[in-house]
């Protein structure tokens, strides 16, 4: 992001901010997406992120770390959405059945397999599955975007690989089944 | 059974699928309300650095000494924490900074600090680090992170403690203003081991230390912050930043908590080390936590 641009927004240019939020709107959104795996939770998450942006930009100290700090607002708003994920969602609970496997499962990645590990995960663990895989981002950026140690982060996103690797397994051989 | 390297490709493929362009309703929502939506205008810089003068420089380290001669050392690794056994509760004196002051984060040149962010910590307070130290922009003040010197003190402006550690929601429990609050809300916690509060100064202030431990009949597997990794402690409202305590201590510092009443307020300093430092770096943790001066 360009850093001049950061400083007018400071200065309280509504049209910085403007060309700032077309700037990082879709990169925010496409984030919020992955974590929330929703549309409606990742676009409330984003329009509160940009908002956010706009009230406290004054406490971003180098306009060069905006990335980072947007991102770190970005999964702020994501958490504040993920509780409202927990309060609404049915539960779930996975009960052992003898349904056999069907034989293509064995071989078959079904994105939909994918999903359901996904949303078992944590929103804390989700961010640094996202920060790390779909933005490329170190582990010690994830780390300091998210404001966490760096060990917490490899343990994060070892623990939330561990499940998707886990969960893709035992979807490959369907021993359970959610149920609502 | 998926090979490392194939649940990475995977999941990578799978995170390009997906909505990326946010709605222009939402981006016209957003700038909508931006003329309603004031500003807010940042607090002092959650670390500055006091250009302070010799004769401060001088006093500060009188008064270091101060402390030290009334109260003496107590090394970390037979206490299990930094700070120092009551021998007197009077405060000790602390210098004023120097109005002159530039935000201090990232690597820290050796010297003195202000902590006044509001958000950190509810008493102002300074401290004087020498080299190799260094401010995260969350307020934690850390040397050799990740490292097996790993050396660290977080200031703490605590609102809410969770009910249970290691419960399946935030659960927060609400807590009084006192250090006596939340000395209880913490010996109160389920799913957590609250030690014996041991009276010590901090700062020349009268403190309690605690150290949070998870309890060996606790399950982690079930803990909600992160299983089998961390227990929750306490964390801001917005759950942004929180005190977890590892199940294992072998990749991350055993924090001690120090819950100081500085004139009827309440201030809470965390301090820890890896197991793995070696004393000297432990004796240096010291002499920096010593350093601290509250600003009340």
């Amino acid at each position: 992001m360009d850093p001049e641009l950061v400083r007018r927004v400071q200065h309280g240019d509504e049209e910085a901010f403007a060309s700032l939020a077309v700037a990082v709107g879709d990169r925010l959104h496409a984030v919020a997406h992955r974590i929330l795996r929703d549309t409606d939770l990742a676009e409330d998450a984003t329009q509160q992120a940009l908002l956010t942006i706009w009230r406290d930009i004054h406490q971003l100290r180098d306009p060069a770390r905006f990335d980072a700090w947007s991102y770190r607002l970005l999964v702020r708003a994501c958490y504040a959405e993920g509780r409202r994920i927990r309060r609404w969602s049915p539960n779930l609970r996975l009960l052992p059945t003898d349904v056999p496997a069907p034989n293509e499962l064995d071989l078959v990645v079904d994105r939909d397999q994918l999903e359901r590990a996904f949303r078992r995960l944590s929103i804390n663990h989700r961010a640094v599955v996202v920060l790390h895989h779909y933005l490329d981002l170190s582990l010690e950026d994830v780390a300091d975007t998210l404001g966490v140690p760096p060990g917490t982060v490899r343990s994060r996103l070892h623990h939330a690989m561990r499940g998707l690797r886990a969960a893709l397994d035992a979807d490959a051989r369907p021993i359970a089944r959610e149920v609502s | 059974m998926q090979t490392d390297r194939e649940v990475t490709r995977i999941v990578r493929s799978w995170m390009e699928e997906g909505a990326t362009a946010l709605p222009d309703r939402v981006l016209d929502a957003v700038l909508d309300q931006v003329p309603a939506t004031s500003q807010r205008r940042s607090w002092w810089p959650s670390w500055r650095f006091t250009d302070m003068n010799n004769l401060l420089k001088l006093a500060m380290g009188a008064a270091a000494v101060l402390v030290v001669a009334l109260v003496g050392y107590n090394l970390l690794p037979r206490s299990g924490g930094v700070g120092a056994p009551v021998q007197t509760p009077s405060p000790s004196p602390s210098p004023s900074p120097s109005p002159s002051f530039e935000a201090a984060t990232g690597p820290l040149q050796p010297g003195t600090y202000i902590v006044d962010d509001p958000t950190l910590t509810t008493v102002p307070f300074t401290l004087t680090v020498p080299s190799g130290w260094t401010a995260r922009d969350d307020g934690v003040i850390v040397k050799a992170e990740d490292q097996p010197a790993w050396l660290e003190i977080q200031p703490w402006n605590v609102t809410h403690t969770y009910a249970d550690a290691c419960g399946a929601e935030p659960g927060f429990a609400e807590i009084g203003p006192t250090a006596d609050d939340l000395v209880r809300a913490l010996e109160d916690q389920e799913g957590s081991d609250a030690s014996t509060p041991v009276e010590v100064t901090v700062g020349g202030y009268p403190a309690k230390r605690i150290v949070m431990s998870v309890p060996v009949e606790q399950d982690p597997s079930t803990c909600r912050f992160a299983p089998n990794e961390l227990i929750q402690i306490w964390a801001n409202a917005e759950e942004t930043r929180w005190f977890a305590i590892p199940v294992d201590h072998a990749s991350l510092p055993r924090l001690v908590v120090y819950v100081v009443e500085v004139d009827g307020e309440r201030a809470v300093i965390l301090a820890g080390h890896k197991d793995s430092a070696s004393p000297s770096a432990i004796a240096e943790l010291q002499t920096v936590f010593d350093s601290i001066a509250f600003q009340p």
